[in-house]
């Protein structure tokens, strides 16, 4: 049988831990005297997650576990986090610059990331694209999207 | 007959029939992309869907569901690559067509075959779906608990790779449905003490994130190259009335089996069209042909594969229980606009149900006149490029998750399940046991407790009510089967 990388185990772990922590919670909660409850689902969802978690333990254990760490390519994980970290700032400061602003800088900023090194294709191709977004979305959706609110 | 007319009078209407138009259009465009699925168009169009009347956004979503399956044929076809997971098998003879010159055939008997099975589909829709939904009226609070756990089980058993995983993944959607206020007391559960989390998490934000923003992620990681080379050349697509009639007879076996598949909840395209395309090859005159460029090998799984089309929207309007991965985006959407699938939608709203099997009907024909039409440009579409196409659709994503309330929290919420759908397709976990989760666990708590308080707290209800013991046996089977395919495989 082949060794299962680490992190599987990892998964059992987390999972049964997790099933714990939403078991004892559920007992915190009021109980009824007929039906559930509000405690009684998460009560089941705790004892699935401990029996699923144990079971994932064990197969793991059974198999043999392999590497400590599982493998990372730092280079392309890189480029996740970097997507992320562009709407986490994209999000940030939607509120204040507003949708017209932020819009073309998250899209040049990803097809950064994800290579396009032609600037003036990305500039075109965000300035039209937020624009038909914008237009489509206030004007026929009625989905009134943040504007520039920093005076 | 009544319901009927006034079902093909609504789908006809100028905004009804535009949207199924801009629905199938969209559907063959994102099915033909390598690495956009009908569950992600969904979601793109799902800003759109909440301005819209449910009768008109479900033919819209139809059509794009239907459109999308057929459209995986058409890189499968030109770029050896399918476009969906459904026209895997489609690659097998479709791309030995195009080296040899027939590209333009081969999509066109693509088309032709969808377009059968896409009317096999609709028929058994329009008259398996009404009797399921009589039968599934004499439900209890018992049997449709049964009946969650039915599909959950299903699903998570149908999803691939690990079950154990798969298992995790519905119990972490049954987790996440939880948060928010008890729906029996009123007690706020799993909220932080966050007011915004008392009315729990709407299902938009999770969607995109799980299916959509997880997506884009993965496709940052798994590097850059171009979708197309574009230098396929089309010949003529219109099949001749005889290549029509060759492949008659495996398109209406491979749409017959696709449509049994389909209603199969948890199944879907994939598993259809390898199927319909091995049996074709079995009743073939010509099997040497199969795998060499066979015209019959192309229309079995393509009618399959829109075989399955309807035969999923059948447990899912009649049941609630979506038949694959898209009928459980499709889902998620019908609840955003206020339809709530099930047998009741039989007899509260007649009319929506039946503008959905006229649609059906009408998106057939769309069909397979863009089908014709697409073969055409087909090769300029396959060479837009993945690095333009996702952050385009992210920002989509974005005003999609904040059109919900106009709240930039929602797209918060996005972007964080977007992330937790990364890790879990990095680890293994598949989504859509979590979504099903989403969905039908405050079905499955809401009738547990009404049963529970109806029974006296007696647990033997779900036992001495035959429909409950016949999804309970169901699921405990489903496992079963399950694990002893694993141990098997292994």
């Amino acid at each position: 049988m082949d060794k299962k990388p680490f992190s599987e185990l990892m998964t059992g772990i987390l999972a049964a831990c997790l099933g714990i922590a939403v078991f004892c919670y559920s007992r915190t909660l009021k109980p009824a005297e007929l039906g559930i409850g509000a405690g009684g689902y998460l009560t089941a969802v705790g004892v699935i997650f401990i029996i699923l978690g144990g079971i994932q333990t064990v197969l793991t254990l059974r198999s043999g576990v392999g590497k400590p760490v599982w493998h990372i390519d730092a280079q392309k994980e890189l480029k996740v986090v970097l997507i992320i970290l562009t709407m986490v700032v994209y999000l940030l400061l939607l509120e204040y610059l507003g949708f017209l602003i932020m819009t073309p800088l998250l899209i040049i900023s990803e097809m950064a990331v994800f290579g396009i090194r032609n600037w003036w294709k990305s500039i075109i191709i965000a300035l039209l694209f937020t624009l038909v977004v914008y237009f489509l979305f206030t004007e026929v959706f009625m989905v009134f999207l943040p504007r520039f609110s920093l005076f | 007959m009544e319901y009927i007319i006034s079902g093909f009078m609504t789908v006809f209407q100028p905004e009804a029939f535009l949207l199924m138009v801009f629905g199938v259009i969209m559907g063959i465009i994102i099915g033909a992309m390598p690495g956009l699925s009908g569950s992600m168009g969904i979601i793109l169009l799902l800003p759109l869907v909440y301005m819209l009347s449910g009768d008109v956004a479900l033919v819209m979503l139809c059509g794009l569901f239907c459109g999308s399956m057929y459209g995986g044929s058409i890189s499968a076809i030109l770029l050896n690559t399918p476009g969906t997971p459904s026209a895997a098998a489609t690659v097998l003879d479709g791309y030995p067509l195009a080296q040899q010159g027939k590209a333009g055939k081969a999509i066109g008997i693509s088309s032709f075959a969808s377009f059968v099975g896409g009317i096999v589909s609709s028929l058994c829709l329009m008259f398996i779906a009404p009797q399921l939904a009589s039968l599934a009226l004499n439900f209890q609070a018992a049997d449709y608990f049964s009946l969650s756990v039915f599909g959950l089980t299903v699903m998570a058993g149908a999803s691939g790779g690990s079950l154990v995983k798969a298992f995790l993944s519905s119990a972490l959607g049954l987790l996440i449905a939880s948060v928010g206020m008890d729906p029996v007391t009123g007690s706020p559960r799993l909220t932080f003490g966050s007011y915004k989390l008392m009315s729990g998490f709407d299902i938009l934000p999770i969607l995109i994130g799980v299916f959509t923003l997880s997506e884009v992620m993965m496709k940052a990681c798994s590097g850059s190259r171009p979708v197309s080379s574009g230098k396929s050349r089309i010949d003529k697509v219109i099949p001749s009335f005889g290549e029509m009639r060759s492949v008659l007879k495996v398109a209406l076996m491979g749409a017959v089996i696709g449509v049994l598949i389909g209603i199969i909840p948890g199944t879907g395209g994939a598993v259809a069209c390898f199927l319909a395309y091995n049996i074709a090859r079995r009743i073939s005159r010509n099997p040497s042909l199969f795998g060499h460029g066979s015209l019959e090998g192309i229309a079995a799984p393509e009618a399959a594969n829109n075989g399955t089309t309807g035969g999923a929207l059948i447990p899912m309007l009649s049941l609630g229980i979506p038949g694959d991965v898209v009928t459980s985006v499709m889902l998620g959407a019908l609840v955003l606009v206020g339809v709530r699938p099930g047998p009741m939608l039989f007899v509260e709203n007649p009319h929506l149900v039946y503008t959905i099997f006229s649609g059906m009907f009408v998106i057939q024909f769309l069909m397979l006149g863009f089908g014709f039409l697409f073969a055409r440009i087909s090769p300029r579409i396959l060479r837009i490029s993945r690095e333009i196409l996702m952050p385009l659709i992210v920002v989509i994503c974005m005003v999609g998750a904040f059109s919900i309330g106009n709240q930039i929290y929602h797209v918060w919420i996005a972007v964080f399940f977007g992330i937790g759908g990364y890790l879990m397709r990095k680890f293994g976990f598949p989504a859509a046991p979590l979504i099903l989760g989403v969905i039908l666990g405050p079905i499955a708590e809401e009738n547990l407790n009404r049963a529970l308080i109806v029974s006296g707290n007696s647990i033997s209800v779900f036992f001495t009510r035959p429909i409950s013991l016949f999804f309970l046996i169901l699921s405990a089977a489903s496992v079963i089967w399950n694990i002893y395919s694993h141990i098997r495989k292994n």
